[in-house]
């Protein structure tokens, strides 16, 4: 079929380009320690040695080589995973701290992702074919207000209500007990305490969504093929996620792929207020305490997070809409 | 400007064009501002802006004290006549502080969301503009660009760079470019497929005079309205970042008033007022862009009904 | 103007669609001036016949198919008035009581068939889609049913598991007749069946419409500007002004001897060699405002034959002759314009 395969010729250049983007993350995730102004070497060699051990471990590091030796160093070591060891949690080995958080922070983000937009696609549906209507007045005006409301703040207020004045859920910590019997009783333990982090960070993008969906779909309801399904006979709640949603679909999506490294600010803010090991808390934590290797390690995990993610949401573009590496 | 399309071969006069263009374009400007005023979330917008940014300009003069006077009441004292928003854990008073934080947050935020409006239409456009080889390494340039977590960024460079306001601003301008530029780029795709772009280049003109004379007008209210919804999201930010204690926190912003705030348990230890207040700041500031963002969008990219009438 | 079409064999006097006193208004909101679109509207169409409803943007011709069909949009409501289908009211009840009869009885041509399809959707689904919900023909037989559909209208089986960016624009078109005479409609309602199309594909349309009208004998209301195709196509037209229909006649009457000064306007600009052939929007003045129409006839501003009579009262559609109404004080006088 010819548009299978210009299709996959699509998706190869998209691929191409997301390769690139990989690389374009290594190559800034390098340049950041060493183009900052002040002395680039302390950011390799934790405080608290002498001179001659300092130079020992620069040489070690192969700082004191040429710019190119020590890009194909860092090259090696990061594609190994060897991102050092930190200076806060001296001797561990930063992949060690990566390991153990970035699965939490997917689980946070990936839930909030599936909630905004599980919720807001048909919020956003109904708002757009009530256009004008009250309910669209509710859906819109409180998207726009959620979408002004500091995550952060938001997050002490719901950490403050309900984790403080009516104790319902944890504020601290991914899960209650170190050990788990089964996977199964590990994740309610983790949903328990991600609750409030979920929805917080939902908060935000649950507005976003909402108001990107009802733009997308006030974009298609004039359509002829809307009014065709409206005289087939079909009711309004078939025409509508029968035959509206569907197109109007794509646009939000490329969107949200747009917008995900928001949420990985969003991660840093809600973990940081929610006490939440995950990625963002060890990042603000190593800025915090100046632990420079692992901030460059969370840094370039959560931007091929971002990657991943929007890399993600494209081939789900492309498999739902057939328009994509069309004939064109 | 709306150009019509060219029917015949001979040129038309430019002088009666241009005058033409002149009143139209101020009976534009008319329909526009009674467009975007009796748009109620313009009006309400305009509003909540021009108070915040009174209550920012005019805080010397109506702040009840100075802000950064120690012990003009009592620690942590709740809000009273004296004190209508209470006093923080130093003894200075919330209100005074919250009527100055807001110039921050103003400062950064329409700054940062200037310069990365015009650094997005510097990219997009060209973007969008130029097809073939050109405009594919732009888009992936911009596409790439989009990869990088701007607020992540911006606390790994606080933590390198330190943490001047001026420093958050550019950080700030320069990670925020991205997803506007990705509008202007789809927007002037659609602008360059008219006509009368196509006859501009049919009559030789240059591509750096037809993205600013045929494109850039067309597309600027997008523009606008982008840049707008931008500071929204630079305002966030900026208060994000005095949040986490990031910012330059020898200045009074909304954001680090939430810092200081946070750093002492304020809710749990019963001083709410010293809580609320700043976040309704930034929620209202952000809030006020917001309503004025979309009413201009509203209004200039109209969607009119969501249904066209049946009729032709 | 030859016409071939108002002997057809099957044309019979019985009615299948009969129209009494229809209004249609639009109104935004609570409180908004309603828009008058389609003004206490009488019509009458025979199995098998071809009515022409013709008039400029506006006039309510497109209204009044949407009422028929049930597809006004949100702002839209029927205020008044009867719609008779086979007998059958279905102007009256809430859309949902007749759900059944939509596209199973009426279907529609949309105006731009480039968007007649969902994008994401195959051809091959929607052109199933109704016989799926009227169940028409049985689950098994669909495929085959969609097959000889296409087969009607000249296109290959092959596109149904194509999707609607893969057609050209006039296969579109042809697509887009094969859904709609799907289930054997009683009334297909042409709303600018041929507009935004080339000529060549124009006349291959009108003529498809024809042939599958002769086929399967439903009733056909053609609504358009395009007063030269109307009369080539139909048996009978009407000419709407205002949200009224100021005149209908069978067409060759209605082209020798118009009894109503805006046809004869229409019919003046056909002829007019400096105008475009195909365009009738091009007549002096503005059209009434529909949200406060004049108390008079609606066309007075603009007729040169308008007297002190016309601004007061309304005329109503009177007689001319047998199947000829216009309703016009000066309708003697129209020929001397």
């Amino acid at each position: 079929m010819a548009s299978t395969s210009s299709k996959k010729a699509y998706i190869a250049t998209r691929v191409r380009n997301y390769l690139a983007a990989f690389a374009a993350i290594l190559v800034v995730n390098f340049a950041i320690p060493r183009v900052m102004p002040g002395d680039p070497t302390t950011r390799f060699v934790g405080p608290g040695f002498t001179e001659e051990a300092r130079q020992e471990l620069l040489r070690e590091f192969g700082l004191t080589q040429p710019l190119w030796e020590q890009f194909f160093l860092y090259l090696t070591n990061t594609l190994t995973g060897d991102f050092g060891v930190s200076f806060a949690r001296y001797p561990t080995p930063v992949m060690e701290l990566i390991v153990q958080r970035l699965p939490r922070t997917l689980y946070l983000m990936g839930a909030s992702v599936t909630i905004s937009v599980v919720l807001g696609i048909p919020l956003g549906a109904i708002a757009a074919w009530k256009f004008g209507d009250r309910q669209d007045l509710v859906i819109t005006q409180s998207s726009l207000l959620f979408r002004s409301i500091p995550t952060f703040w938001l997050a002490i207020l719901l950490a403050f209500l309900f984790g403080y004045v009516v104790p319902l859920f944890p504020i601290s910590g991914a899960t209650s007990n170190a050990t788990h019997p089964s996977f199964i009783s590990y994740f309610m333990d983790l949903t328990y305490h991600t609750f409030l982090p979920v929805v917080t960070m939902s908060a935000y993008f649950l507005a976003g969504y909402t108001f990107l969906m009802r733009g997308s779909l006030l974009d298609i309801l004039p359509e002829n093929y809307i009014k065709i399904a409206e005289s087939k006979g079909l009711s309004e709640r078939q025409v509508l996620f029968g035959h509206a949603v569907a197109p109007a679909f794509p646009p939000v999506l490329t969107q949200l792929g747009f917008q995900i490294g928001r949420l990985a600010g969003g991660a840093v803010l809600v973990e940081t207020v929610f006490s939440y090991p995950g990625m963002g808390q060890l990042m603000f934590e190593s800025v915090l305490a100046r632990d420079y290797p692992v901030i460059q390690a969370t840094f370039f995990f959560l931007a091929v997070m971002v990657l991943g993610s929007m890399f993600l949401a494209e081939i789900l573009y492309t498999v739902i809409d057939p328009r994509i590496g069309g004939s064109e | 400007m709306s150009n019509e399309r060219a029917t015949g071969s001979e040129p038309t006069s430019t002088a009666g064009d241009a005058s033409r263009a002149g009143t139209r374009r101020f009976d534009r400007i008319r329909g526009f501002l009674h467009g975007f005023l009796t748009n109620r979330k313009g009006l309400a917008g305009t509003v909540l802006l021009g108070t915040i940014v009174f209550i920012s300009v005019a805080a010397p003069l109506i702040a009840p004290y100075d802000p950064e006077a120690y012990g003009v009441g009592p620690a942590l004292a709740p809000p009273s006549v004296s004190h209508l928003f209470g006093t923080d854990d130093l003894g200075r008073d919330v209100l005074s502080r919250f009527l100055y934080g807001g110039r921050i947050s103003l400062l950064v935020g329409v700054t940062s969301g200037v310069v990365a409006t015009i650094a997005a239409t510097l990219i997009g456009v060209p973007a969008g503009y130029y097809r073939g080889r050109i405009g594919r390494w732009i888009t992936t340039a911009i596409d790439m660009s989009l990869v990088f977590p701007p607020f992540v960024l911006v606390v790994v460079f606080a933590a390198y760079a330190g943490s001047s306001v001026w420093n958050i601003i550019l950080i700030l301008s320069l990670l925020s470019w991205p997803i506007p530029a990705r509008t202007i780029k789809a927007k002037t795709l659609s602008v360059r497929e008219n006509d009368f772009v196509e006859s501009t280049e049919a009559l030789g003109a240059s591509d750096a005079r037809i993205m600013r004379q045929e494109v850039l007008p067309n597309i600027l209210p997008v523009v606008f309205a982008n840049g707008i919804l931008q500071m929204v999201y630079t305002i966030l930010m900026e208060a994000a970042v005095g949040f986490l204690g990031l910012g330059d926190t020898a200045r009074i912003s909304w954001g680090t008033m939430l810092y200081f705030a946070q750093k002492q348990a304020a809710l749990s230890s019963g001083g709410w007022w010293w809580m609320v207040l700043p976040g309704f700041g930034i929620a209202l500031a952000a809030f006020s862009f917001i309503l004025v963002g979309s009413a201009l969008d509203e209004v200039l990219n109209p969607r009119l009904q969501r249904r066209t009438w049946g009729d032709d | 103007m030859s016409k071939q079409t108002h002997d057809r064999a099957r044309t019979t006097e019985e009615t299948l669609l009969s129209v009494r006193n229809l209004s249609t208004h639009y109104r935004e909101g609570e409180d908004d001036v309603p828009v008058r679109a389609v003004d206490g509207v009488d019509l009458e169409i025979a199995r098998g016949e071809t009515y022409g409803l013709v008039g400029e943007s506006g006039c309510g011709k497109s209204t009044l198919g949407l009422s028929l069909i049930r597809a006004l949009p949100p702002q839209g409501e029927i205020i008044d008035g009867e719609i008779h289908l086979d007998g059958r009211e279905i102007g009256q009840p809430a859309r949902s009581a007749v759900k059944d009869v939509q596209w199973a009885d009426i279907s529609m041509i949309y105006q731009g068939a480039q968007n007649a399809f969902n994008p994401v959707k195959t051809v091959g689904e929607q052109i199933r889609e109704p016989l799926r919900i009227h169940d028409v023909v049985p689950e098994g037989e669909r495929a085959g049913h969609v097959e000889e559909l296409l087969d009607k209208v000249n296109l290959q089986p092959d596109i149904t598991d194509q999707y609607p960016h893969e057609l050209s624009g006039g296969m579109k078109q042809r697509a887009a007749i094969a859904m709609a005479i799907a289930c054997e409609p009683e009334l297909l309602i042409a709303d600018e069946p041929t507009t935004a199309l080339d000529v060549i594909v124009q006349a291959e349309v009108l003529n498809m419409l024809q042939r599958l009208q002769e086929e399967l004998n439903f009733g056909m209301l053609v609504i358009s500007h395009n007063l030269a195709a109307i009369m080539k196509l139909s048996d009978r037209v009407g000419v709407m002004y205002g949200g009224e229909l100021v005149e209908t006649a069978p067409s060759e009457v209605l082209y020798d001897s118009p009894r109503h000064p805006y046809t004869a306007r229409l019919l003046r600009s056909l002829i007019d060699p400096r105008r475009p052939p195909e365009q009738v929007e091009t007549i002096e003045g503005t059209p009434p405002d529909l949200r406060d129409p004049p108390t008079g006839c609606r066309f007075a501003d603009r007729c040169d034959l308008a007297t002190e009579q016309c601004t007061a009262e309304a005329p109503s559609l009177e007689a001319m002759s047998e199947r000829h109404e216009a309703a016009c004080f000066h309708h003697d006088e129209v020929s001397e314009l």
